[in-house]
C-alpha cells in the first residue's frame, strides 16, 4: 500500500497550522519541522507490519431511547460563555458575510 | 445542442423528539440556547450516544426509497472550523453511509437515480441581523438529526429537479419522518450543474448553494445552464466552483473556488461503536412504511376509480389522503367525497391557511352530510350553504336539516305547480326557448330553484320542467 | 498526628473513633496548603466542598456505612482532566483557565455516591500529553522523593501527591502510559483498566480510542479499591463495556506467567533490570516462568503516535474559545481562533495536534490512521496468542528510571519513556505497575503485570502477593 507521503518542509508546515488553526513563530516552525519529521519517521514501522489489508474488529454501538431530558445546569454553560448577548452566544467578530466558507 | 445535468444534495431534517447524539429536545421555535447540554455544546470529556428513533427513520426512507440498506455502516468525524460546528468536527458517515442506491420514479418513464442516503448531525444556527454588529449563535439545532441524500448526477431539466424535490417531500411527510419544508429548514438543497454537446461526456459541474425553495433552485438551474451555455459558446471554460444563489437578483455569484483546500481528514468516529441494523429494526421500519404516494394513487384509481387528477390531487398530501380515506369508509361515492374535498374544503383551506383537519368538520360529519344529499334528503347546493354552520356549531348535519326545514323538496304536485307558475311568470321568455333559445333552460332551472328556496331535488325539477316546455 | 495513608488505616481510625471524616478533611487541606508549594501537585482545591462533604460524612458515619462503602471519608484527588462539577478545570491548558465545570464525570459522580470526598484537581501535563508533568500549562510539579526530578506524566500531579501524603488515593488517566508511568517514577502504585471498563464520560478526550481514567494509591488493595468504585457500564459512554466489578471472571488457577525473553536491545536501566529480576525470581517460585519475544513493541508505539495524535487533533478543535475557555479577538473570526488557540496551547499540544493534522490529511499522509488500526489489532492478536498459554505477563513498567526537569529535551525521547506501557494500551489491557525496591536515591523500579481484558481480579491477587513479599 503506497501512502504517498510527503515529508514536511516549511509549506506543509504552513499549510497544517492553517488547517489546525494555530500559528507558530518562525523559530517554531524550524524547531518543529525537525521534530516532526523524525516522529513522523516512526510511521514506516507500520507499513512493514501491516501488508495485508485486514478488517479492524466492528462492534455494534448502543442506541437510545427518542426520550427528551432536560440538562440540569444550562446556567452554568451559559456563565462560561465569554462573550454573549441575553442568552446567545456572540461570534467573535463575525458580521454577516452570507454563507461560509468551509460548509457541511 | 445543449444536455444540462443536475445532481442534487439534499439535507432533511428528521421529526425525532430529540436530537441526534444527546436527549437535548429537537424542537423549533424555543428560546435561543435552552436545549442544550455538554454533548451537544462540545464541551469537553462529552461523548456522543446515537439516537435510535433517527435510525428508524432512515432505514424507513431508505426502504421506501428502494435502497440497498447496510446492516452494518460507520460513523465519521468531519473536520473543520466554524463558529456553528461546536466540536470542530461533524459526526456524519462518510466511507459506508446506512443506505446506497434506492430512486425516485419522477414520471411514468423517469427514474432518479440515488447515490447514497447517510446520517449525520446539524450545526448550530448563525444569526445574522441586518445592522447588528455581531453574529448570534443559537445552538438549539446543533446536533439536530439530518439525513443527507445525494442523488446521481441524472437529472437533465429544471423540471425534473422540481418534481423529484416535490417527490421526495411527499415521501418524507407521508413516512412522517420529516415536514419536507424548505421554508423552514426541514430540507436544504444544493445544486450541481453541469452542461456538455454530448451524451457521453459530462462538463465541468458548478455547485449552487443557499437555495431556499423549490422554485429558487429551479430558477438557479436555469441560470446556471444559461450562464454555462453562453461561456461555453465564447469558449470561455468553466471552472470547478462554489456559487451562491441571489434570489433578489435571480443569479448566481461566485463564493469560492473549488480546490483541494477542502480536507475534512475524515476518519471513523471512535467513540462510538459500528451501526448495526438488527433484523428487527428492519422489521419494524418495513412495517412502519404506510402506504406511499404512489400505491395511494394506483389505489385511488384502479380501485376507486378516481380520475388521474383527482388522484393525484387527493394524495399530494398525507393528510388529505387521510381525510378522504376517513371520509369514504362505509360511503360509496368517492368521487363526491374527492369533489367536495377539491373545492369546498380546499377553498377554506386556502382562506383560512390551515389543514384540513384543522377546519373544524371531521371526515365522519362529512360523510354524513354527503350522505343526505346522496339520499335526496338536501339538495347539493343546500349542503354547500350548511357548511360553514357545520363547522361552527359542530352540530350533526342531520339535526340542523330538521332544525331549519331544509328538507329538499320531492313532491311532484309540489314541484309541478312551482314550475308552471314560473313559466306562466316569463311568458316572453317562455317564447323565446320555443323559439330556439335553449339555453334559457338554465334561467328557468334558476328561477324554480330560488322559487324553492334552494329545496327542490334538481333532478326532479330538471324533468319536471323538460316535460313542462315540451308542451 | 500519625499520617493516615491508606484506605484501611484511615477507616480502622474511624472505628475506633480516632478521627472523623471533617477533622481528616481539614488535616489534609492543611498540609496541602503547607507542603504542597514544594510540590505543585494541585492545581485547584475543593476546599469548601470537601469540608462540606466531610461534615455531612461525619454525621452520618455508621459501622455497616463504612463497610458497604470502602471509599466512605476517604480523600481523593482528581486529575484535572476530569469534571468535577462547579469546580475549575483546565486540563492544564491555559485555555482552559477559569473554566469551570458543568457537571460530574460518571467516575466523580460514583466517588460521591459512595462517599469518597474530593480534595482537589491535580496537576498534569497539558491535555494529557507528556510524560513528565513539564507540560503542564501553569506549573511543573516535583517528585516528592526527590524535588528535583520530574514525577513522571502525565498524571503526575496525582501521583506526586498521593507520595506526598495529601491523598491516599487519586484519579489519573492513562493513554500510553500516563497512570502507570508517574506511580512508578513516584514509587506507588498504578491502574490502568480493561479499555471500557471505566467510563470516560466527563474526561477531557485525548485519543478517545486509547484512554482510560486510572487508579493510583499507595498500596495495591487501595489502587484497587479504588477502581472497584468508579468501574461498571456507563450508557452515556458508547465505548464503555456491559461489565460490573461483580460479573468479572474468577481469578483461574495460576501454574505460568509470560517474560521478556531478552532486554539486552532495550538498553533498560541496570537496576529496574535487576529489580525486575527479583519478581520474575518470586514469581517463579510459585509460577513456572514462559519467555516471550514481543516482536511488537517497536509498531506499538508507531501505531500509538499516529492513533493518538490523529483523534487529539481532532478531539482538541473544540476549543476554540467561542463556547468557553479564553477567547482572544482578532481582527475577524478566522484570526480569533488562530490566536486563542496559539496562544492557549503549549509547545507540546501544538506538536501533536499538528502531527495528528498531517497524519489525517489526504493532502499528506491519506492512510496512515487506517493502517494504524488495523495494527492495532496485529498487536492485540499477539497479546491473545500470548494469554492462551500463560494467564499473565510481567514487565517492566519504564526503561529509565526517574529523570531530572529539562532533561529529555528531544521529544523521541519523551516518548520512549512510554515505551513499554504502549503496548497493553494499544490492546485495551489492564495492567498495573507496582513499586520494587529502593536504588540510592531513593527511587523504586516500576514493575508492571498485565492481563487479557477483564483479569482485573487476576492481577489484583498476584500484585498483592508481590507486594507483601517485597515489603
Amino acid at each position: 500500500m503506497d501512502n504517498n507521503n510527503r515529508k514536511i518542509d516549511d509549506n506543509a508546515l504552513n499549510l497544517l497550522c492553517k488547517m489546525a488553526n494555530i500559528s507558530l513563530t518562525q523559530e517554531e516552525k524550524d524547531h518543529l519541522i525537525i521534530q516532526l519529521n523524525s516522529i513522523a519517521g516512526l510511521f514506516d514501522q507500520i507499513s512493514t507490519h501491516t501488508t495485508k489489508k485486514d478488517s479492524f474488529s466492528r462492534r455494534s454501538t448502543f442506541l437510545s431511547d427518542d426520550t427528551p431530558s432536560t440538562f440540569s445546569n444550562i446556567e452554568g454553560i451559559l456563565n462560561n460563555v465569554p462573550s454573549k448577548r441575553d442568552s446567545s452566544v456572540l461570534c467573535p467578530v463575525m458580521k454577516f458575510q452570507g454563507k461560509k466558507n468551509e460548509e457541511a | 445542442m445543449i444536455i444540462p445535468t443536475i445532481g442534487l444534495e439534499i439535507h432533511i431534517q428528521l421529526l425525532t423528539e430529540t436530537k441526534m447524539f444527546c436527549r437535548c429536545k429537537s424542537s423549533f421555535g424555543d428560546s435561543p440556547n435552552s436545549n442544550i447540554c455538554p454533548v451537544c455544546m462540545g464541551y469537553p470529556g462529552a461523548l456522543p450516544v446515537p439516537n435510535r428513533k433517527a435510525v428508524e427513520m432512515a432505514l424507513m426512507l431508505g426502504i421506501a426509497l428502494q435502497g440497498d440498506i447496510q446492516l452494518v455502516s460507520d460513523f465519521s468525524r468531519k473536520n473543520y472550523f466554524y463558529p456553528d460546528l461546536p466540536k470542530g468536527y461533524q459526526i456524519t458517515q462518510d466511507s459506508i453511509p446506512i443506505v446506497k442506491g434506492g430512486c425516485i420514479h419522477i414520471r411514468e418513464d423517469s427514474t432518479v437515480f440515488l447515490e447514497r442516503m447517510h446520517i449525520e448531525e446539524d450545526s448550530a444556527k448563525m444569526i445574522h441581523e441586518t445592522g447588528a454588529d455581531q453574529t448570534c449563535i443559537d445552538f438549539n439545532r446543533a446536533g439536530v438529526p439530518l439525513l443527507e441524500i445525494v442523488t446521481h448526477p441524472c437529472m437533465h431539466s429544471h423540471e425534473d429537479a422540481g418534481i423529484f424535490l416535490e417527490k421526495l417531500k411527499q415521501i418524507v411527510s407521508y413516512l412522517k419522518i420529516s415536514t419536507g419544508k424548505m421554508e423552514e429548514g426541514a430540507l436544504r438543497c444544493d445544486v450541481n450543474v453541469s452542461i456538455s454537446q454530448s451524451e457521453d461526456t459530462l462538463g465541468q459541474k458548478v455547485e449552487v448553494k443557499n437555495l431556499n425553495s423549490f422554485r429558487a433552485v429551479m430558477r438557479s438551474i436555469q441560470y446556471e445552464v444559461q450562464r454555462q451555455t453562453d461561456l461555453l459558446e465564447k469558449g470561455i471554460p468553466i471552472i470547478a466552483e462554489t456559487r451562491t444563489w441571489n434570489d433578489e437578483e435571480s443569479k448566481t455569484v461566485q463564493m469560492r473556488i473549488k480546490d483541494s483546500k477542502s480536507d475534512y481528514r475524515y476518519f471513523p468516529e471512535p467513540d462510538l461503536h459500528s451501526l448495526v441494523v438488527s433484523e428487527e429494526m428492519l422489521e419494524k421500519a418495513k412495517c412502519s412504511i404506510p402506504e406511499l404516494p404512489r400505491d395511494a394513487y394506483n389505489r385511488l384509481v384502479t380501485k376507486h376509480g378516481l380520475s388521474e387528477y383527482d388522484a393525484q390531487f387527493l394524495t399530494a398530501s398525507p393528510d388529505i389522503l387521510q381525510y378522504f380515506d376517513e371520509c369514504i369508509e362505509g360511503f360509496a361515492d368517492p368521487k363526491i367525497v374527492s369533489n367536495w374535498i377539491s373545492s369546498e374544503l380546499m377553498k377554506i383551506m386556502n382562506d383560512r391557511n390551515c389543514t384540513i383537519y384543522q377546519i373544524g368538520i371531521s371526515p365522519k360529519k362529512l360523510q354524513e352530510l354527503l350522505k343526505l344529499i346522496q339520499n335526496e334528503t338536501i339538495s347539493g347546493k343546500i349542503a354547500k350553504d350548511l357548511l360553514p354552520q357545520l363547522i361552527q356549531t359542530g352540530k350533526n348535519p342531520s339535526d340542523i336539516v330538521k332544525e331549519q326545514g331544509l328538507l329538499q323538496v320531492t313532491d311532484d304536485n309540489v314541484l309541478f305547480e312551482i314550475v308552471n307558475k314560473v313559466l306562466q311568470d316569463n311568458p316572453k321568455e317562455l317564447e323565446r326557448y320555443h323559439a330556439g333559445e335553449e339555453k334559457l333552460f338554465g334561467m328557468f332551472m334558476g328561477a324554480c330553484m330560488k322559487a324553492t328556496k334552494g329545496k327542490g331535488n334538481p333532478k326532479l325539477l330538471n324533468t319536471i320542467l323538460r316535460e313542462a316546455l315540451k308542451k | 498526628m500519625k499520617k493516615l495513608n491508606s484506605i484501611k488505616s484511615i477507616h480502622e481510625a474511624y472505628l475506633l473513633g480516632n478521627t472523623t471524616p471533617s477533622q481528616l478533611v481539614q488535616e489534609c487541606l492543611k498540609r496541602i496548603q503547607d507542603q504542597d508549594s514544594n510540590i505543585q501537585s494541585f492545581l485547584t482545591l475543593c476546599e469548601n466542598e470537601a469540608i462540606d462533604s466531610s461534615l455531612q460524612l461525619s454525621a452520618t458515619i455508621s459501622r455497616e456505612l463504612l463497610q458497604k462503602y470502602p471509599l466512605y471519608g476517604i480523600p481523593v484527588g482528581v486529575k484535572d482532566n476530569i469534571n468535577v462539577n462547579n469546580v475549575e478545570m483546565t486540563a492544564a491548558s491555559k485555555i482552559l483557565q477559569n473554566h469551570r465545570s458543568v457537571y460530574d464525570a460518571t467516575v466523580v459522580e460514583r466517588l460521591k455516591k459512595k462517599g469518597a470526598i474530593i480534595v482537589g484537581k491535580t496537576n498534569m501535563d497539558e491535555f494529557a500529553m507528556g510524560s513528565s508533568t513539564e507540560f503542564s500549562g501553569f506549573y511543573p510539579t516535583k517528585n516528592p522523593i526527590h524535588l528535583d526530578y520530574t514525577p513522571g506524566g502525565s498524571s503526575g500531579g496525582s501521583a506526586a501527591a498521593v507520595k506526598a501524603g495529601f491523598c491516599p488515593i487519586a484519579l489519573g488517566s492513562d493513554t500510553g502510559g500516563s497512570v502507570r508511568q508517574p506511580a512508578s517514577f513516584c514509587g506507588i502504585v498504578g491502574i490502568r483498566p480493561t479499555y471500557g471498563f471505566v467510563s470516560r464520560y466527563g474526561m477531557t478526550s485525548f485519543c478517545s480510542t486509547l484512554d482510560q481514567i486510572g487508579s493510583i494509591g499507595t498500596t495495591v488493595d487501595d489502587a484497587f479499591l479504588l477502581l472497584q468504585c468508579i468501574c461498571g457500564y456507563d450508557e452515556n459512554d458508547s465505548t464503555s463495556e456491559n461489565m460490573e466489578w461483580e460479573d468479572l471472571p474468577e481469578v483461574p488457577s495460576l501454574d505460568s506467567f509470560g517474560i521478556l525473553s531478552s532486554m539486552n536491545h532495550l538498553q533498560m536501566d541496570p537496576f529496574i533490570e535487576k529489580m525486575y529480576q527479583r519478581v520474575v525470581q518470586f514469581l517463579s517460585s510459585s509460577y513456572k516462568p514462559v519467555t516471550y519475544d514481543l516482536n511488537m513493541l517497536d509498531c506499538a508505539m508507531a501505531t500509538y503516535h499516529v492513533i493518538a495524535d490523529s483523534e487529539a487533533s481532532s478531539n482538541l478543535s473544540r476549543f476554540d474559545g467561542i463556547r468557553f475557555g479564553q477567547q482572544k479577538i482578532g481582527l475577524s473570526s478566522e484570526e480569533s481562533y488562530l490566536l486563542a488557540r496559539t496562544e492557549g496551547f503549549g509547545t507540546e499540544v501544538k506538536r501533536r495536534v499538528l502531527l495528528g493534522t498531517y497524519i489525517l490529511s489526504n493532502e499528506f499522509a491519506g492512510n496512515y490512521y487506517k493502517q494504524a488500526l488495523y495494527a492495532k489489532d496485529l498487536v492485540t492478536s499477539e497479546f491473545e496468542s500470548i494469554f492462551t498459554d500463560c494467564p499473565f505477563l510481567v514487565l517492566p513498567t519504564t526503561l529509565k528510571m526517574p529523570f531530572k526537569f529539562g532533561e529529555r529535551k528531544d521529544p523521541l525521547d519523551m516518548y520512549y519513556s512510554d515505551y513499554l506501557t504502549i503496548p497493553s494500551s494499544i490492546a485495551g489491557l489492564p495492567s498495573v505497575s507496582i513499586p520494587i525496591g529502593i536504588d540510592d536515591m531513593g527511587f523504586s523500579a516500576g514493575i508492571q503485570l498485565i492481563g487479557p481484558r477483564f483479569s482485573e481480579k487476576l492481577l489484583w491477587k498476584v500484585a498483592r502477593t508481590i507486594e507483601e513479599e517485597v515489603s
